[in-house]
């Protein structure tokens, strides 16, 4: 039998990997505020994207918001087009650091 | 040439009989072997991919701006030996046009099909490949494959190469 310890690099991918359905789940509900990159452990554009957002909100009654919202939401429009190939990287990635 | 691989979905069924006849065409060439039909591998693949209770089964395709290039498909292991020997899963066919070979395709879609194995905690897997088929073995085996067994079909020896450990594969 093999050794099915979860020790095993392969059980910790098994576990780590990120799914395509989680993150296209995340980016629905929470895009704007960078939800789905948070999710793929790309913290900095991430937290790039919530820091517009938030910043965008109260303004956006006055004035000047729109601009910041009109960014974050072609932000996630475009990621929804790349984002197979964004959770594709992140699994091989995760595959070359446990190989 | 900038190839994308991606899941395919039933509607991918034509295209994909059409790769696997065209690359079949030119594998069996010289061997004597009489390729499927592609009507029967039409209906084979929309069977497959129509399987909605298939967990692990999955095929990959790599296209270039819409046009496909090669295929692979994965499932669960066929072959009850094998599974008892610790091979989970299998490789269930592979191929890549002549004129797109070389170039990584092949390994990116084995890469996809490992990780998806590798997600559904199999770790070693099979495929079978003619014997005549020397390019074929030759990729396998700078993949990492070790022939582990041989078979006669219809009088034509194949071997399977195995894969202990999938993630170097899926690595790539």
């Amino acid at each position: 039998m093999m050794d099915t310890a979860p020790t095993q690099s392969w059980m910790r991918y098994a576990a780590a990997r990120k799914r395509l359905s989680a993150a296209y789940l995340l980016l629905a509900i929470g895009g704007l505020l960078g939800a789905h990159r948070f999710y793929l452990r790309r913290t900095g554009t991430a937290v790039l994207l919530l820091v517009i957002t938030l910043m965008s909100l109260p303004w956006a009654l006055v004035f000047w918001g729109w601009a910041g919202l009109f960014v974050t939401l072609i932000w996630a429009a475009l990621d929804a087009l790349r984002l197979p190939g964004m959770v594709e990287r992140f699994n091989t990635a995760l595959a070359a650091r446990l190989a | 040439m900038i190839a994308r691989i991606r899941r395919a979905t039933p509607q991918d069924a034509a295209v994909i009989a059409g790769l696997h006849h065209t690359t079949r065409v030119v594998a069996y060439a010289g061997t004597g072997m009489a390729p499927t039909p592609l009507d029967q591998l039409m209906q084979r693949w929309e069977r497959i991919l129509a399987e909605p209770d298939a967990p692990v089964s999955a095929t990959f395709i790599a296209e270039d701006a819409g046009r496909p290039l090669g295929f692979c498909a994965c499932g669960p292991q066929r072959d009850e030996a094998m599974a008892r020997a610790g091979f989970g899963g299998e490789f269930l066919s592979i191929y890549v046009l002549p004129e797109a070979q070389r170039l990584g395709l092949g390994q990116r879609l084995m890469g996809a099909a490992a990780r998806r194995l590798l997600a559904h905690r199999m770790d070693a897997a099979t495929l079978w490949v003619l014997a005549a088929n020397e390019s074929a073995r030759e990729f396998y085996a700078t993949l990492g494959a070790a022939e582990i067994a041989r078979r006669e079909v219809d009088g034509h020896m194949q071997v399977a190469a195995g894969w202990r450990g999938l993630m170097g594969l899926a690595a790539a």
